[in-house]
Formats: structure tokens, C-alpha cells, sequence
């Protein structure tokens, strides 16, 4: 199913939850919807679930306005952050529970039953009482529960962030392959940048119940639209330099106290166009910079601390009063007290306009 | 030789536990002082002021105390019990009493429950006044809200009811007169309803809003998001009610005594702790007879404490004890 939310605005009162948004999900697409807490998300969510009613704006699914659909009329299936089993249903009855109001006949609820219980591998666990179940089994038998009553769409809210790291890990590649499989349209609402972006066709990052960008994760990672984005999408987040803009001969500088980047060609094109701007905005991602000795560039910094992830190792570093972060190999010479000189690949270079936070362009 | 072995082998043994034993006994006796050290006041409460009237009025039950006969009172066993047995009266008081009860108790948690469910249905600030507003009667004096009562259900011209009925084209009645039981089941309903209220409301609120919503995703009404979702998660305050309903209504009759005396006529609307109440303190002619009446309040208690067992029973209260049944998130 196709769904299409169009300029929808929440309110509660004078607090606005989501504003203005519009987002077109195909049929079959897995979409993330993306941002901190309090963003708005889940508001996105239960409007489109058909628990609360838009402010303005519209709700379609195939093209159908269902801003006044109840919420059982919509064959939607949902899975709470915390889960929401009922607790005094044994978990064949919460399974069954959706198919019984449905009056659907006790053999073709069985039926049913039986092959999301399958499908998800939990037929051990019917008899027992959510009270019984561990976090990651409870998380199997509620989305076996959105599965069972076969909706045309499935709603995740943060189904992961009960879980362990270990059962996260897995829960996160089934719940993708089994999207797949299924092709149900899903959309998926997580604070966790790493889970939208591992999981996602799409994401829609949201910031204070504004849309920030909806794109691939790929184009997230490598355009994103504004520093918000810049900074929430990559671990560890994204370096931000900011200074003014000097010229030197033929070469533009970005200079701040006590430090100063020459830009690279790719990047003066653009810095050309905007050169009446005083200051500016240079994000690096940790994994574009490099360092060397000290004698070797004209950025010089301070190694501050280093921690070992053991495929990388990250370094805090420290210019003036700025800190920034590389992601850098782990057979790297220095230690802490160290100076040395970065270098950032002029490939992977992109500039914001620091008043608005949008991208003026990229290397 | 084998002998020799068991008598050392049991030394032995004697010896392992004795030690520990020893060492053990003087910690535990010391904790069993202070755990009666902390008890006492409650327990002096209890025994002061709930165990020692009951053997008192058991112990009045088994004499001739009246008005009549103070200051030469007699120790007569179990007549009063047998008269309580062969009067007359006894059954009928005993099926007002029935009738009483479980009428009102119905009334009492139906209302109670239907007062909760509409209430966290509606907006929050109305749903909070109309609870504040119900409370009000409990607040008022029992005699206040008896008087209430009278004068709303008294005889054409008066009485608020008549005036209301009487321009509807409806006949008038004198309520108390006519309808004894309705008048006394509605006015204690009302007040009794407040206490469910109140409870199944907190039970309510308690209950996780993601639970309702995933119901109403599931594809459930209203109706059915109650009786499939909320009644079950608030059944052991639902069981709580009707216990605790049950046993201050069988020792309740405050507002019989207002409303009709127990009349009209003959024990019409005479319930047994009214009955005990009018033979030990208010009899006709000051004729008060102290040991008749500790006889039947004895019986009330008795009856009392097989209700609760069985409630204990039917309901397993100790299961409720034991863990929370609704679970949070």
C-alpha cells in the first residue's frame, strides 16, 4: 500500500508536534522515520495509525484520504516500543486477539496463528503469558501479533530499544529480511541513526517536528541537506569548522582563531559564490581526515585522547578551542600530548551556511 | 563394634548441629523481641479496640442484660441464641438483609464502574469535576443526605420527585411509603458508588495507554476495548470492592434508620444490624435488652468472617498480594 502524508500538522494544544510535514511512501517501502527524541516521530506515527487526528493536513493510503478512518479500519499492524501485550492473554490469544474481533472463523484463526507463530519461530511460546517472556521474545510475539492479521501496513515504534546489543544486532537484520519477503510497507521510527540507516530503503530525519531530508541512506550519509542531518547521520558525527572566509592570492582560506584551512579546488567554486558571507560553516567527517607530522601541513593539532575501537582507532584532537575527531588506522605512531598536522580529503568536503545550517555545497 | 560406629557417628552428627544451633538461637530470639517490640502498638490497637468488644459483646450474648435487669445481670448460656433461632422475625430480617445487601452491592460496583469508565472516556478536567461532584455526599453528614433524601422522595405536593413527575402527567407516590427499597437502595448506591469510583479509576488510569492503543489498531471498539482489555486488567480491584462493599454493607444501616425506621410497618425494610441496633439500644418503651442484642451483632460477625473466608477463597487475595497483576511497561 502506497501511503502519502501530506502538509500534516499535529498540535496538542500550543505545542507543536509536527509541522508541515510530507512524505510519499511506495508501496512495499521500508521507511525510517529519524531524529532525537521528542522530534515528533512517533506523533507521525500514531497519526497515521489513526490513534490521533491530524491538525491539518491529510493521511492517504493508495491515493484514499482516511484522515477519519478509525483506527481498526485501517488493517494496520503495530508494534509498541514497549510491546503492549495484553497481559492477561496467553500469547496465542494476543496473537489470535486482532483475528477474534474480526469474527473470523476459529479455524482460519488457527490457521493464522500457527503460521506467523512459524514464521517467526515462537510456536513453543503460545501458551505462555507475556509475564513469562523475555524482552526479545516478547518483541517476536509482537510483531508475530502486527503480522498475523496480514495488514497492508506495519507501523515499528523503536521495537529494538528494549533489546541487548546482541539480540539487537539480530532482531535488526530479521525484521529487514522478513520486510522483504513479505513486502509489507513499514514504516519504522527510531532514534538511532544506525538502525534507520542498516534497515531503511528510506529515512525521514525529523528535528523538532520539522522534516529535515528524506532520502536513501546513501544520500544522507554523502549529501546531507543541513548540519542537522550532517551531524545525525555517521558515528562519530561529523567535524564542523567555523570561520571567515579570506582570500590569499589565488587561494580562498576559512580562517578561525589561531588556525586556518586553505579550501580545496572542488570547494572554491562554490565559497566563490558566496563570498560576501563573512563566516562559514567546513564539515569533515572523521573518517576524511588524516594526520601527519607536524611539519607536514598547515593545520596543526593536539592529540587529546585516543580511543581504540579495534578496527580504528578514534582521536580527539584539539585546535584553539575547537575538538575534532579522526577515525583513523590503528597503526598510527602518536600518543596523547602529541602535535600533529591534519589533512582533509578534499574529496569529501562540504560547507553550511552557518546562520540557516543549510549545505551550500560539497567537494 | 558397629554399635561403637553409630554411637560415633551420632556424637559426631550431635555435635554439628548443636554448634550452629547454639550460636543461632540467642540472634533468633532477639530479632523475635524486636519484631514484638515494633508490633506491639499495632497490635495493642487490634486487641483493645476490635478483639476485646467482640469477646465483650460474646460474652454479653451469653447473659439476661437489660434495662430491666442491671446491676443484677445473669450468666443464661445460650438462650439468647435460641431465641434468635425461634423467633419468628428471624428469617424475614434475614431476607432483608440478603435483599439489602446484594441489591445495593450490585447497584454500588455496577455504578461505581460505569461512573469510572465514563469518566477517564471524557476530557480529563470534566471527568475530574464529575468525580469531585460525586464525592460530595460522602462529605455530607449522613444525616444531611438522609434529610436530602426524604424530602426529594416525600408525598405530592411536596417532595422534588412528585414535582418532577407530576407536571410529566405521571402519578405521584409517597416513595418512602410505596417504594421502601428503592428509596433505600438508590440513596445508599449513590453514596457507596463513590468508593468504586474512585478506585476503579485509579485502576483505570494505571492501566498503559499503549495497551488501548494496540487494541484500537487491533481493530477493537470501545465497547469491546472494555470488555476485553480494561475489565479483565482491573479485576482484582473490581473483587476488592465487592468484598469490602459487602462487609460494611452488612454491618451498615445508618440510612435505613434514617429514611424508614426499618418501617413501613411491621420490618418492612428491618436489616439485621438495624434489628440489633433497635433490641440493644432502641427499643420500644426504652425496653433495651443488652444480651439479645449482643446475640445478634455476635451472629452479624460470625457472618461476617465466613464471608470474608470465602471471598478470600473465591477471589485468592492472597495470589493479588503476592505479585502486581497489572504490569507496567
Amino acid at each position: 500500500m502506497r501511503v502519502s502524508i501530506e502538509r500534516l500538522t499535529k498540535r496538542f494544544g500550543k505545542v507543536v508536534a509536527v509541522q508541515d510535514l510530507s512524505l510519499e511512501i511506495m508501496d512495499g517501502e521500508f521507511v525510517a522515520l529519524l531524529g532525537p527524541s521528542g522530534c515528533g516521530k512517533t506523533t507521525v506515527l500514531l497519526t497515521v495509525a489513526g490513534i490521533y487526528r491530524p491538525t491539518q493536513g491529510w493521511i492517504r493510503f493508495d491515493g484514499k484520504v482516511v484522515n477519519d478512518l478509525p483506527p481498526r479500519d485501517r488493517n494496520i499492524g503495530m508494534v509498541f516500543q514497549s510491546y503492549a501485550l495484553y497481559p492477561h492473554m496467553t500469547v496465542y490469544e494476543n496473537i489470535a486477539f486482532p483475528l477474534t474481533l474480526r469474527r473470523m472463523p476459529r479455524a482460519e484463526i488457527h490457521r493464522r496463528v500457527m503460521a506467523a507463530a512459524q514464521l517467526l519461530q515462537i510456536e513453543e511460546l503460545l501458551d505462555r503469558r507475556p509475564g513469562q517472556l523475555s524482552g526479545g521474545q516478547q518483541q517476536r510475539v509482537a510483531l508475530c501479533r502486527a503480522l498475523a492479521k496480514e495488514p497492508d501496513l506495519l507501523l515499528l515504534d523503536e521495537p529494538l530499544s528494549n533489546l541487548d546489543a546482541r539480540l539487537r544486532l539480530l532482531a535488526r537484520a530479521e525484521i529487514k529480511r522478513l520486510q522483504k519477503e513479505l513486502g509489507i510497507t513499514t514504516i519504522f521510527v527510531t532514534h538511532d541513526q544506525v538502525e534507520a540507516m542498516t534497515m531503511a530503503d528510506r529515512i525521514a530525519v525529523l528535528n523538532q517536528g520539522v522534516l529535515q531530508q528524506f532520502d536513501t541512506p546513501e544520500a544522507l550519509y554523502t549529501r546531507p541537506a543541513n548540519l542537522f542531518v550532517a551531524e545525525f547521520i555517521g558515528s562519530p558525527p561529523m567535524n564542523f569548522l567555523e570561520g571567515s572566509l579570506t582570500v590569499h592570492g589565488s587561494a580562498l582560506r576559512l580562517t578561525g582563531p589561531g588556525w586556518h584551512v586553505t579550501l580545496p579546488e572542488g570547494l572554491r567554486s562554490c565559497a566563490e559564490a558566496i563570498r560576501d558571507r563573512d563566516r562559514l560553516i567546513l564539515g569533515v567527517r572523521p573518517e576524511h581526515v588524516r594526520l601527519a607530522s607536524p611539519e607536514e601541513g598547515e593545520l596543526r593539532a593536539e592529540v587529546y585522547v585516543i580511543e581504540p575501537l579495534g578496527r580504528d582507532v578514534l582521536v580527539n584532537l584539539r585546535v584553539g578551542s575547537l575538538r575534532l575527531r579522526a577515525l583513523v588506522p590503528p597503526s598510527f605512531p602518536w600518543k596523547v600530548g602529541d602535535i600533529v598536522s591534519l589533512h582533509f580529503d578534499s574529496a569529501h568536503l562540504y560547507l553550511f551556511d552557518p546562520h540557516t545550517g543549510v549545505l551550500i555545497g560539497r567537494s | 563394634m558397629r554399635q561403637m560406629e553409630r554411637e560415633l557417628e551420632m556424637a559426631k552428627r550431635g555435635r554439628e548441629f548443636s554448634l550452629p544451633l547454639l550460636r543461632i538461637r540467642p540472634r533468633v530470639s532477639k530479632q523475635g523481641v524486636a519484631a514484638l517490640l515494633f508490633l506491639s502498638p499495632a497490635a495493642l490497637i487490634v486487641l483493645l479496640f476490635f478483639v476485646a468488644p467482640v469477646l465483650l459483646t460474646f460474652w454479653i450474648s451469653l447473659t439476661n442484660m437489660s434495662v430491666a435487669t442491671l446491676g443484677r445481670t445473669e450468666l443464661i448460656g445460650f438462650s439468647n441464641y435460641l431465641r434468635i433461632l425461634r423467633s419468628p422475625y428471624t428469617s424475614r430480617i434475614l431476607q432483608n438483609t440478603l435483599l439489602y445487601v446484594s441489591a445495593t452491592l450490585t447497584f454500588n460496583v455496577g455504578m461505581g464502574l460505569i461512573l469510572a469508565l465514563l469518566t477517564t472516556h471524557i476530557e480529563e478536567r470534566v471527568g475530574v469535576l464529575f468525580r469531585a461532584l460525586w464525592l460530595l455526599p460522602r462529605i455530607t453528614p449522613s444525616v444531611v443526605y438522609a434529610l436530602l433524601w426524604t424530602w426529594a422522595t416525600a408525598p405530592a405536593p411536596f417532595g422534588t420527585l412528585n414535582q418532577v413527575l407530576g407536571p410529566l402527567g405521571l402519578p405521584s407516590h409517597n416513595w418512602l411509603t410505596t417504594q421502601p427499597w428503592g428509596v433505600i437502595i438508590l440513596a445508599n448506591g449513590f453514596v457507596g458508588a463513590s468508593l468504586g469510583m474512585i478506585i476503579f479509576t485509579s485502576a483505570i488510569k494505571a492501566i498503559p495507554p499503549d495497551y488501548i492503543m494496540a487494541a484500537q489498531v487491533d481493530g477493537a471498539t470501545t465497547w469491546q476495548i472494555i470488555r476485553r482489555i480494561i475489565l479483565p486488567l482491573i479485576r482484582w480491584p473490581i473483587m476488592f470492592v465487592t468484598a469490602y462493599q459487602t462487609l460494611s454493607l452488612l454491618a451498615s444501616f445508618e440510612y435505613i434508620l434514617l429514611l424508614t425506621e426499618g418501617g413501613p410497618g411491621f420490618y418492612r425494610t428491618e436489616v439485621w444490624a438495624l434489628y440489633a441496633y433497635h433490641q440493644a439500644l432502641s427499643n420500644y418503651f426504652g425496653n433495651v435488652q443488652f444480651g439479645f442484642g449482643a446475640a445478634l451483632a455476635a451472629v452479624l460477625v460470625a457472618i461476617g468472617v465466613v464471608a470474608s473466608v470465602i471471598y478470600l477463597r473465591v477471589f485468592r487475595f492472597q495470589q493479588m498480594m503476592g505479585e502486581p497483576k497489572i504490569e507496567g511497561v
